[in-house]
């Protein structure tokens, strides 16, 4: 059958369409469901041409199918779809992408996400076939398969390698289909399929390794989050209240080794200060199955621990500041901040698995700049008067940097003490903390700490968490309310949110942070007693914050020179192709040629010359400029001329190579100009205009 | 050269997605688009070299029978001094194309192509001019040339073997014999002896002078035979397949009249009066008439051209017409013949009635009736 290429053809594409939405799902979740779509639909549209009139039906029910086959397969009946099949794949149509676009991605390969690509692809594929099949049009049935690639672009860019393999195969589906139903079946030998898609692939090749590219500047995804209930308490209010019941026990952590479990477990990072109270981050995603690195100047490692979380009333999961995944509960995770959501908080032991990136920060953090980057700067609220002039007087008006923000935490522990109790984190209450009675709990220290530390232009957050307790139960550390406090964060250039420690309470448990708490402490050593400005260039890791990056030297020269050399080259060479064209013209056009010819070389030596003037003219004009072989030879020119034209008789091969001839002869006269001369005259563009 | 309609398509949507992928830095769409663009850009490279070839195209014969198959010749060559790259050459006849593939030519070499034009419908089939194509792999881009003039095929209408029925035509209004055969227009036939009351003039006076006795020459008049077709092209009697058929029923019986040397004369409804005195230039003369006529729709009468008389006549119509007035003629020719198509038509006083569904089926009828 003719038709059975093209059908392969459409559907490839569709498939291959599919798979642009790899950096959304992976290419693993996508190809077993793609490639079943395509290869049922194809084979419906193939098997069902004796019904013409039923075949987008028959397909679209196969392909259907298919999909529930692969996806849905455990809500079946023996393979055969239930009411619960369904109602799954009538939310996939509605909700999937929606899901889909909430997640983080990769987002994780579940039928309730992935539904919406093997049903795009179905859709395309039916509209694709039917458009080939029936109006039989191939380059109008590539339009689905080709509005898919768009939406998948529209929801994840692929780039890099990705983008080079994904526009490749596009592309050489396209151009199978495009040669098997060219519009002549003219016979074309085997050779000439071969240099436009070689010199495709090498233009898309070089074009999508060699030339840097940004990301994407737009995603729907930007605009999609899940809407979480306010209806939250605030967990900051609750540290007192653990306080009050010591021996509860929160959750435990069972560490994959002993040397990676971290000394705290932040639970909720509070952003966000009006003056009154502390809010969370509301960026919620669902968490897919895997985040990335972050993107710090530090190396980072992976970690993984087992939690079990013991309290019922739990909305908040244990996490760390950088999760990259997690295994056995499908959390919500702040984009932003790494705190992790439970949707419901039904269950009460929540079990599993924690993997995040822990950031590997060697020696020293002194003289580190800070990061405004990273956000925190949220908001101060209506400060008092007094504060701002406390804050100043705390740091001794040394500029933000990581030295003034240990100077602010210095200054904390040293002036002010630790007490228990209930403190509250608005203003009236953290100004007679700050100005009046001098003590305070942990969470007004930290509060406190973090209100200053804007004020003072440092980017800073607060993070309620727990500590990790100093001794293990069993294989597993036991985490208690007594362990619940609160501390601020402050954003620190290559390495991230660096906690802090204004109260003095420092955990004192197991556990360790990549070597931060280290580094922290070495930077903390090396304060000067009195405070002074930090170092000017803060080392080697301060980076800038990216606003004056190097002149790109390569992109503006490198352009600049290919243009040079494209004129040095490109205007002989277009002159020497002319004077070809000229001498090859039959009859005495060769002869008018070769006059044009003449003139074109004299006009590049700027000798003075008319669009009337006549080969005896120029060749006194030649000998007025200084050229008498040139003026000879155009006089020799001449008579041949004048033969060509007005002797009636077409002039033999013999005339024709006289009057080349004699442009060889005007062209030697011209060397006597010099060299320079006759590079400007090489070089000269203007003659190849007319 | 010209981008085709999926050219122009890939280079719009190229430049689209491009504009898209430079406005959203989507690096998938700017690859699209440099794809797309490579690839128009080297279409219109590998098209850009004109088809420089010589082409002579001859239609052979210049006059076909409908349906018979009329040959084009193709010469092609190519006078310079590259190697030239296949191409397409396209021959328009009437509304049909004819596809040629030429290959690729080496310097100075030429080839011959053959290929059958068809000739389903009647009437003057103007061919050519060819068109020379050559499109790249993909079909983004296209160069094409058209070369040579356009030549007339003559699409007659069928012709079946029919017997060259005639009916003679007094020519003298001799009272005596006539002579079905035509020798003179005063055949001798005999000489005899006087008997009173023949005309003196007729007296033979050589063979009286030799014989002593009076004798006279007896005289035939020859019948001049003749055969007259009326062809009915009233188009609300006879449907275009119909016509069609009937058209050639009438150049069935005109042809071989006309190439049997007997008098042919073509009469239509619609005033067409064409007179010859056979052979083969007349069959042709009468057949390019067959060749010309529609089917006029004014209404008219059947025989409103018919003012002559003598020899045969037959009246091609379908049965559905009104014939009665036929049997009028029954004085002025010797036989008339109705030969309907389709439906069986009514008997009519003096005149043979034919009825037959086709042209093969009315021609072999008329081949079948004895006189």
């Amino acid at each position: 059958m003719r038709e059975r290429l093209p059908v392969a053809l459409v559907v490839l594409a569709a498939a291959v369409a599919g798979l642009c939405f790899t950096p959304v799902f992976g290419v693993a979740a996508l190809l077993p469901v793609v490639g079943v779509v395509a290869v049922v639909t194809g084979g419906a549209a193939l098997l069902s041409g004796s019904v013409v009139a039923w075949r987008p039906l028959i397909v679209a029910l196969a392909g259907v199918l298919a999909v529930v086959e692969v996806l849905l397969f455990p809500t079946t009946l023996a393979g055969l779809p239930t009411g619960d099949t369904a109602g799954l794949l009538a939310r996939g149509v509605t909700d999937s992408w929606q899901l889909t676009l909430q997640s983080t991605w990769p987002a994780r390969p579940e039928a309730q996400l992935l539904l919406f690509v093997p049903l795009l692809v179905l859709v395309a594929c039916v509209f694709g076939l039917e458009v080939l099949l029936r109006a039989q049009k191939p380059v109008l049935a590539l339009v689905p398969s080709f509005a898919v690639v768009v939406l998948s672009q529209l929801f994840g860019a692929l780039t890099g390698l990705a983008a080079v393999v994904a526009a490749l195969s596009y592309v050489g589906v396209a151009a199978a289909l495009f040669a098997v139903s060219r519009p002549s079946d003219e016979h074309q030998s085997a050779p000439a399929f071969l240099p436009v898609p070689l010199v495709v692939t090498a233009v898309v090749v070089v074009v999508g390794l060699l030339v840097p590219m940004p990301g994407p500047a737009y995603s729907l995804k930007q605009d999609q989050l899940v809407p979480v209930s306010a209806r939250l308490t605030s967990p900051l209010d609750d540290v007192a209240y653990r306080r009050t019941r010591p021996d509860a026990a929160v959750f435990t952590v069972r560490p994959a080794c002993d040397d990676c479990l971290p000394r705290r477990w932040p639970v909720v990072v509070l952003d966000t200060y009006d003056g009154v109270a502390w809010a969370t981050g509301s960026r919620y995603r669902r968490l897919g199955t895997e985040l990335p690195p972050p993107d710090l100047g530090v190396p980072a490692t992976r970690r993984d621990a087992e939690i079990t979380v013991r309290d019922q009333e739990a909305r908040w999961l244990p996490s760390q500041p950088w999760p990259a995944a997690v295994t056995g509960a499908d959390p919500l995770v702040e984009e932003n901040q790494g705190s992790l959501l439970t949707e419901s908080p039904e269950r009460t032991n929540i079990g599993y698995g924690l993997s995040w990136w822990e950031p590997e920060v060697r020696g020293s953090l002194d003289g580190f700049a800070i990061d405004p980057a990273l956000g925190g700067r949220d908001g101060v609220g209506t400060p008092p008067p007094g504060v701002a002039e406390l804050a100043g007087k705390a740091v001794d008006g040394v500029r933000s940097s990581f030295t003034s923000a240990l100077q602010l935490e210095r200054f904390l522990r040293q002036e002010y003490r630790l007490v228990d109790g209930t403190g509250g984190q608005s203003w009236p209450e953290l100004r007679r903390f700050l100005l009046d009675t001098r003590e305070g709990t942990s969470e007004q220290f930290a509060a406190a700490y973090v209100v200053l530390a804007r004020v003072l232009g440092i980017p800073a957050r607060l993070v309620v968490g727990y500590r990790t307790p100093e001794r293990k139960s069993g294989d597993e550390y036991v985490v208690r309310n007594e362990n619940a406090f609160a501390w601020p964060e402050v954003a620190v250039a290559g390495v991230g949110w660096v906690p802090l420690d204004p109260a003095g309470t420092a955990p004192r448990g197991s556990g360790g942070d990549g070597g931060l708490a280290e580094a922290t402490q070495s930077a903390r050593d090396r304060l000067p007693p009195v405070p002074r400005s930090p170092p000017v260039d803060p080392g080697g890791q301060a980076a800038p914050d990216g606003q004056d990056r190097p002149f790109p030297v390569a992109a503006v020269v490198v352009p600049i020179a290919v243009l040079v050399l494209l004129w040095l080259a490109g205007v002989p060479a277009a002159k020497w192709l002319r004077a070809r064209g000229r001498r090859r013209k039959p009859g005495n056009a060769a002869v008018r040629g070769a006059w044009l010819e003449a003139r074109d070389r004299l006009r590049e030596h700027r000798v003075p010359l008319t669009a009337g003037t006549t080969p005896l003219e120029m060749a006194a004009a030649a000998a007025g400029a200084g050229l008498p072989r040139s003026a000879d030879g155009l006089r020799t020119l001449a008579s041949t001329v004048d033969f060509a034209l007005w002797s009636g008789a077409a002039p033999d091969e013999q005339v024709r190579d006289a009057a080349w001839a004699a442009v060889r002869e005007v062209r030697k006269g011209l060397r006597a100009r010099g060299v320079r001369a006759r590079v400007r005259a090489a070089v000269d563009p203007r003659t190849l205009r007319g | 050269m010209r981008l085709t309609v999926r050219g122009s398509a890939v280079l719009v949507v190229s430049a689209v997605v491009g504009a898209a992928g430079l406005w959203g830095r989507f690096p998938l769409f700017l690859l699209l688009a440099a794809a797309g663009l490579v690839a128009v850009v080297a279409a219109v490279l590998v098209t850009l070299r004109r088809v420089d070839v010589e082409v002579t195209r001859d239609v052979y014969p210049d006059r076909v029978e409908r349906g018979a198959q009329a040959l084009g010749k193709l010469k092609v060559r190519n006078p310079s001094a590259r190697w030239q790259r296949g191409f397409l050459a396209v021959d328009t006849a009437g509304g049909f194309h004819r596809t040629v593939q030429v290959h690729g030519l080496a310097p100075g070499a030429s080839r011959p192509y053959d290929y059958q034009l068809p000739t389903p419908v009647r009437g003057r089939m103007p061919v050519g001019p060819l068109v020379l194509s050559r499109t790249d792999p993909f079909g983004l881009a296209r160069t094409g040339v058209t070369v040579g003039g356009t030549v007339t095929l003559w699409v007659h209408p069928r012709s079946f073997p029919a017997l060259a029925r005639t009916g003679g035509f007094p020519r003298h209004h001799h009272e005596g014999r006539s002579n079905d055969r035509l020798r003179g227009s005063l055949d001798l036939r005999e000489l005899r002896e006087y008997v009173p009351g023949d005309q003196v003039r007729d007296i033979h006076w050589k063979a009286t002078a030799r014989t002593g006795r009076l004798m006279v020459k007896e005289s035939a008049d020859p019948d001049q035979p003749r055969l007259t077709v009326v062809l009915d092209t009233r188009a609300p009697v006879l449907a275009a397949p119909a016509f069609e058929e009937a058209v050639d029923v009438a150049a069935s019986l005109l042809r071989s009249a006309a190439l049997a040397g007997h008098h042919a004369r073509l009469l239509t409804s619609c005033g067409t009066d064409v007179a010859t005195a056979g052979g083969p230039l007349a069959a042709r003369q009468l057949l390019d008439q067959l060749c010309l006529i529609g089917q006029s729709t004014e209404a008219g009468t059947l025989l409103s051209t018919v003012r002559h008389q003598g020899g045969c006549l037959a009246v091609v119509t379908s049965g559905a017409a009104d014939v009665v007035e036929l049997s009028g003629l029954r004085s002025r020719y010797s036989s008339i013949f109705l030969l309907a198509l389709g439906e069986n038509a009514g008997a009519v006083p003096g005149v043979r009635v034919l009825t037959a569904g086709d042209a093969a089926g009315l021609v072999g009828m008329w081949n079948e009736v004895r006189t």
